[in-house]
């Protein structure tokens, strides 16, 4: 597989504080890379090393197969769009003079596709006011717009939908999948409201203290989170036969507990059990979510 | 580069604080000048010094010097000091601009914006004031006041850009340049007074120690004149001439500890 940022053993200290420890992370080319902390955890620092804004303690990390101490590095960051923490956008100019600013950073001549870039983001009808008149919602597209200014091949959104209304959200999520669907753009994206992430993202990374928890795909979570009924019994093993005989998967935690992926019937899981001499202890049902997975993975509790 | 510097430039051309600057500098100069002229003009003239020319120039033509550093701290500070507080120099950074490029870029914008201020400043009014005066003769004294100015400009622009860089915050760069210029300009201005008194022939100063001492309380250019009793001619002295060095010496030493600091400097 392909990967078009890696990062090995990162790790970024302040005074006194350690942002990232011993990080690593391996984002996959062509997928949306869910990026999931509390809050302090380290995603923005992450960020902020990738786009160049800080420079690692020590570690490395690779972009499209460059290192970041080679020089080179630079023309790789060319391919990058960012929007770190906050819209990076001039607040005494309109949007168009925003985006041509940024064009003309980029080295980009031919100003025609700037309309369409404001049309893209919903702020077409912006005219001459200025980005200081925004509200925080319009300022969020334009920094968005000026990431996708020269088209890149990777897109690293940093909390994008905060500010936006329900109706900015859901574009929000669809031009982040049209954007990665139809032109194969690698969006890294790190957002605290996890029931959108878990409509976007293909892949995602679990992060706390600095470092990366869990890395996975958005198969394998939903492996590990869907519906589960747990039983507790006096024999696992006995259980196991029975289930496989019922043909149901499960996965055994321990001698005593099971989590039987289905819904068995418990009268006849009960009665097939009887003559082993296995007791049902208890039984629970398990929907695991986004939220509860990463609830149980980084530790805290449910509000 | 020549990218970085168009953006820049765009950036400034589409700033107010550039065209208040602008338009108002020429405004004051000119007002002082019809001033000026005003005082001599009910005087009698006992010789070609006694009415406009040259002569008056740093009190007109160079008004703006008075109140250089604020224009410098105002232009440097709305212009490069917004690329940090809009966080619009993330998207240098992410377009994959080195930090040297960055700071390049950043010196030379603000050197060329206050040069631009100064020198139009200067010439708009020496232009009107030869209309509405007449030609005086002095035009090569004026011409060489205005180069030999710049020098000391320069390197108030590089210290300005070098406390907002350092700050990494407009206001606090801001207040802290004012602080820095002043401090710079009152070196200038003891350098020059230690020049005056290392220099062998006999020199009577007209009111000069009083004007140095009101005159260095302000962040300003030292500008006076000293009356040679022999010769009994005017020598037009600023603090350009023998701070040419100094200023060398100031661009150098703050051109690369600003490149240090911003090489290393954390961004936010």
């Amino acid at each position: 597989m392909e990967y078009v940022l890696k990062a090995e053993s990162l790790e970024k200290k302040y005074r006194g504080y350690t942002a990232l420890d011993g990080f690593i992370m391996n984002v996959p080319k062509g997928s949306i890379y869910g990026f999931v902390g509390k809050n302090g955890a380290g995603k923005t620092t992450l960020i902020r090393l990738i786009c160049g804004l800080q420079k690692p303690t020590s570690g490395s990390f690779e972009i499209y197969g460059v290192r970041n101490n080679d020089k080179k590095i630079l023309e790789q960051r060319k391919r990058i769009g960012a929007v770190v923490e906050t819209p990076s956008i001039y607040p005494g100019l309109t949007a168009y003079e925003n985006l041509k600013m940024q064009y003309m950073t980029l080295g980009l001549s031919d100003y025609k596709s700037i309309p369409d870039l404001l049309k893209l983001v919903g702020l077409e009808n912006t005219g001459k006011k200025t980005a200081r008149n925004f509200s925080l919602g319009m300022k969020q597209r334009l920094g968005i717009a000026v990431a996708l200014c020269g088209a890149p091949d990777m897109l690293i959104l940093d909390e994008p939908i905060n500010g936006l209304d329900p109706q900015g959200i859901i574009e929000m999520r669809e031009l982040i999948i049209k954007l990665n669907r139809e032109k194969g753009i690698t969006v890294l994206i790190s957002s605290h409201i996890l029931d959108e992430l878990s409509r976007l993202a293909t892949h995602y990374g679990f992060i706390d203290n600095g470092k990366l928890i869990r890395e996975m795909s958005a198969e394998e979570l939903e492996k590990e989170c869907r519906r589960s009924t747990h039983i507790e019994v006096t024999d696992s093993s006995c259980l196991s036969s029975v289930l496989d005989n019922m043909g149901f998967e499960y996965k055994i935690t321990d001698e005593h507990n099971v989590d039987i992926f289905g819904r068995p019937n418990i009268s006849q899981l009960t009665k097939a059990l009887m003559p082993s001499g296995c007791d049902i202890i208890s039984v629970n049902e398990n929907d695991e979510d986004l939220e509860s997975f990463f609830i149980s993975l980084i530790g805290g509790s449910k509000s | 580069m020549i990218k970085l510097m168009k953006t820049n430039f765009y950036k400034m051309f589409h700033s107010w604080s550039f065209w208040l600057t602008l338009l108002l500098m020429p405004f004051i100069n000119i007002m002082t000048m019809i001033t000026k002229n005003e005082e001599y003009s009910g005087r009698v003239k006992e010789s070609i010094y006694d009415k406009w020319s040259v002569i008056q120039c740093p009190e007109t033509c160079f008004t703006h010097l008075s109140s250089f550093v604020f224009i410098a701290v105002l232009l440097i500070g709305m212009i490069i000091g917004d690329e940090y507080s809009s966080g619009a120099i993330r998207n240098k950074l992410v377009a994959g601009y080195s930090r040297i490029q960055l700071y390049t870029g950043y010196l030379l914008t603000s050197i060329v914006e206050c040069f631009l201020v100064h020198i139009i400043c200067t010439v708009v009014c020496y232009g009107i004031c030869c209309t509405l005066y007449g030609y005086d003769g002095y035009f090569l004294t004026f011409v060489s006041m205005l180069v030999r100015s710049l020098a000391p400009a320069a390197a108030l622009c590089v210290l300005t850009l070098f406390c907002i860089v350092a700050a990494g915050n407009r206001i606090i760069g801001m207040v802290a340049a004012i602080l820095g210029d002043l401090i710079i300009c009152l070196c200038y201005s003891a350098n020059l007074s230690v020049y005056a008194r290392l220099d062998n022939s006999e020199i009577s100063e007209f009111s000069h120690k009083l004007y140095i001492i009101i005159d260095s309380l302000l962040p300003s250019f030292y500008s006076g004149w000293f009356v040679d009793p022999v010769d009994k001619a005017i020598d037009l002295r600023t603090a350009i001439q023998p701070s040419c060095g100094w200023c060398m010496i100031t661009m150098t030493l703050f051109c690369i500890t600003g490149y240090i600091i911003f090489e290393k400097k954390d961004m936010k």
